[in-house]
């Protein structure tokens, strides 16, 4: 009994991710860190383009409690790459319904490696400018497809819409994009 | 298209090289969201999880109703035969008393005439 309960929460050898979530939903504290691990950088970039950076580590905790909680709904057919990007997706979604964006957000930006900082600094705000301007539909496709580089398969999963819904919400979000950025001097 | 098809590879471009970008998180967050995911439970809550799945729940409604149905079925089908149980005793009673009884002696319907 002793040795299967300990069997049971112990770090499978193999290192994929169903793998880890099934660990995971045995009670493996340590499987769930590893995907921790594995997803919060993707899970941070994501909350920080589609919201702001003033929430980012609440954000963050909640994904990651919402993702704990709901490890063993998580369906077979489903990738959990998938599921986590839904998750940080709906977060940021509330997030902006509690109007808990701040204006200023500055502070929390990671400077630029580069010695050219004025410009990629300047950059960096239109880019950030022209997100605000969507809306969360446009801003969800636009930062899911172009920055985090995900398929349009994949991004109709997590946002549970039609692919020909994602393409034409790309399409109109570059559009708009493309014309704030000429609007404010972005040399494309 | 191919002109269109540029200008998306650019702006792409472009959106990677000044996407926002987070700090790293700060020192023990890790820590601090595996204790509060603990703290919301020892394990996935799997009831929970059990319940919010929609294929379940619609698999579940249709049982009860096809249960609900059948029971339904089951106690009409009780109630008509209790019901038609005493109408055949009844039935059976009138036919011997009104009419078996009445038709096994012949009836007297002749009249005497020298009377």
């Amino acid at each position: 009994m002793v040795l299967d309960r300990f069997h049971m929460t112990q770090t499978p050898r193999d290192d994929s991710d169903s793998a880890l979530v099934a660990a995971s939903i045995s009670g493996c504290e340590e499987s769930f860190r590893k995907l921790y691990q594995r997803y919060v950088v993707r899970v941070r970039s994501t909350l920080a383009r589609l919201t702001d950076l003033s929430h980012i580590d609440d954000m963050t905790q909640e994904v990651f409690v919402n993702i704990w909680r709901n490890l063993a709904s998580l369906r077979s057919t489903e990738t959990f790459s998938s599921w986590v990007y839904r998750i940080a997706v709906n977060v940021a979604l509330d997030h902006l319904k509690q109007g808990k964006r701040k204006s200023t957000e500055a502070l929390n930006e990671e400077p630029p490696a580069e010695k050219d900082e004025a410009s990629a600094i300047e950059a960096k705000q239109i880019v950030r400018a022209g997100l605000d301007k969507l809306n969360f539909q446009h801003r969800s496709v636009l930062v899911l497809h172009d920055m985090e580089q995900l398929t349009e398969k994949e991004i109709s999963e997590i946002l549970g819409i039609p692919q020909g819904t994602v393409k034409s919400r790309l399409f109109n979000a570059r559009a708009r994009m493309r014309t704030f950025l000429h609007e404010n001097g972005a040399k494309l | 298209m191919s002109d269109n098809r540029f200008n998306d590879e650019r702006l792409k471009k472009y959106l990677q090289d000044h996407a926002p970008t987070p700090v790293a998180p700060e020192d023990g967050l890790e820590d601090k969201i595996l204790d509060a995911a603990k703290s919301q439970g020892a394990k996935p809550d799997l009831v929970q999880s059990f319940f919010s799945n929609k294929n379940f729940l619609i698999g579940l409604g249709s049982l009860l109703a096809i249960v609900t149905s059948v029971t339904l079925g089951i106690w009409v089908g009780q109630r008509r035969n209790a019901a038609l149980v005493p109408l055949e005793k009844f039935a059976e009673e009138t036919w011997d008393g009104a009419l078996g009884e009445d038709l096994e002696e012949e009836p007297n319907i002749i009249v005497d005439l020298e009377e």
